[in-house]
């Protein structure tokens, strides 16, 4: 009776491994379209989609962001936000969550920036004054 | 056939406990490391009047594959010596069994600037990859969940796995090496010394920890653990110090723990 329970359970296990693996590239491979501009997550966050009523011009520009935790999480989210196609630097205040974006002369969509801040794990909060 | 797919898609975090695993973890496309240098200190219970030393390196990948998403491995390097010389358990070195795993994360709520709740869902496969004297020569399946909840200064981490033993090491000394089935739960505090509160000069932080580990073994084993320590944090890097200290232990045949201590660095790329 053990044996089979433990047979049961390895089984399981190997399932849930190759399910969640696949989801996991599955979720990458879309992100990766998404950047190339051939498909668009949908809108599924109220703050994402209050930047789309945003547009970002060459210069500063400034949001808040929620639970940045530690110095070594906030670095994690500017890593994140240095790859999007038209942010020049970032910075993070993180006694404030503001991070304080360089846009260039190409600037990136709001969403775009609104959609990386979440997907690198915090909380968009929305674009503010910088 | 998982286990490469996990490979294929390929852990450091903030704010975590030396010993207790937490819910945070690098952003998709990033890579952190985690080196951690463990002394452990056993009674040499055959010859009744000795001791075991090993010095265990275990080095720890984590890459975020996907938002939500991480995959992991740690390889273990080890080096024991017997106290008397030749007693059992002693005198070798060499590579210790890899643990290859996903975690994702299942929530998120963010509540303020720095404060957070977070919690996930670990499954992993320790593969006997090792060499013979630190290998159970089986695969051992281990599922967990993580708790992390930071509040201004204060860190609560909470974190449980279950490991599905398969395989026993030739002479084992902690709990999951035996062929037993090893339940773990870890509860950790942490409190930030410095800075009382960030602002954007911040570089560093200091905290100090303090966790509670407890084992049950399906063979009526168990044993609980009290680990103070501290952890310092940069923008890219991480170093921490802890000492392990047994409250209780029932070991059955094993060696019993008598003192642990852990350093480690963790860097973000």
């Amino acid at each position: 009776m053990c044996g089979v329970f433990r047979s049961a359970v390895c089984a399981a296990f190997l399932v849930g491994m190759f399910l969640i693996s696949a989801s996991g590239c599955a979720a990458r491979t879309g992100e990766h379209s998404h950047r190339h501009g051939e498909a668009a997550a949908p809108v599924d966050d109220a703050s994402i989609a209050s930047a789309e009523a945003v547009t970002l011009s060459p210069g500063e520009a400034a949001a808040r962001v929620n639970g940045l935790s530690c110095p070594l999480c906030a670095e994690s989210l500017i890593a994140t936000v240095d790859r999007i196609d038209g942010v020049d630097g970032a910075s993070l205040d993180l006694g404030t969550g503001t991070l304080r974006l360089q846009i260039g002369k190409r600037p990136p969509e709001a969403t775009a920036i609104a959609r990386a801040v979440n997907d690198a794990g915090f909380t968009f909060v929305g674009f503010v004054e910088p | 056939m998982a286990c490469v797919c996990v490979a294929a898609c390929a852990a450091v975090q903030g704010q975590q406990p030396t010993n207790a695993p937490s819910a945070t973890m690098p952003a998709t496309g990033l890579l952190s490391t985690r080196t951690l240098l463990r002394y452990d200190r056993y009674d040499e219970t055959i010859a009744g009047t000795g001791a075991i030393e090993r010095i265990r390196l275990e080095q720890e990948l984590m890459y975020g594959v996907a938002p939500d998403w991480v995959a992991f491995a740690v390889v273990p390097g080890e080096h024991r010596e017997a106290n008397p010389p030749g007693a059992p358990g002693g005198d070798d070195t060499g590579l210790g069994d890899a643990t290859l795993g996903v975690r994702h994360r299942l929530i998120r709520r963010d509540p303020g600037p720095l404060d957070t709740f977070r919690a996930s869902a670990s499954l992993a496969v320790r593969l006997p990859t090792g060499d013979d004297a630190f290998s159970a020569d089986a695969p051992a399946f281990i599922v967990g969940a993580e708790s992390t909840a930071i509040l201004g200064r204060h860190g609560f981490n909470a974190a449980a796995k279950y490991e599905l033993i398969t395989g026993s090491a030739p002479e084992p000394l902690d709990a999951g090496s035996t062929l037993a089935d090893h339940a773990r739960l870890a509860l950790a505090y942490l409190y930030r010394l410095d800075p009382a509160a960030y602002d954007a000069s911040t570089e560093a932080s200091v905290y100090t920890q303090l966790e509670l580990i407890g084992h049950v073994l399906t063979n009526g084993d168990h044993g609980l653990e009290l680990a103070p320590g501290v952890l310092i944090e940069g923008r890219r890097w991480a170093a921490e110090a802890s000492v392990i200290v047994p409250l209780t232990e029932e070991t059955g045949g094993r060696p019993e723990k008598q003192i642990g201590v852990a350093f480690g660095l963790r860097l973000l790329f």
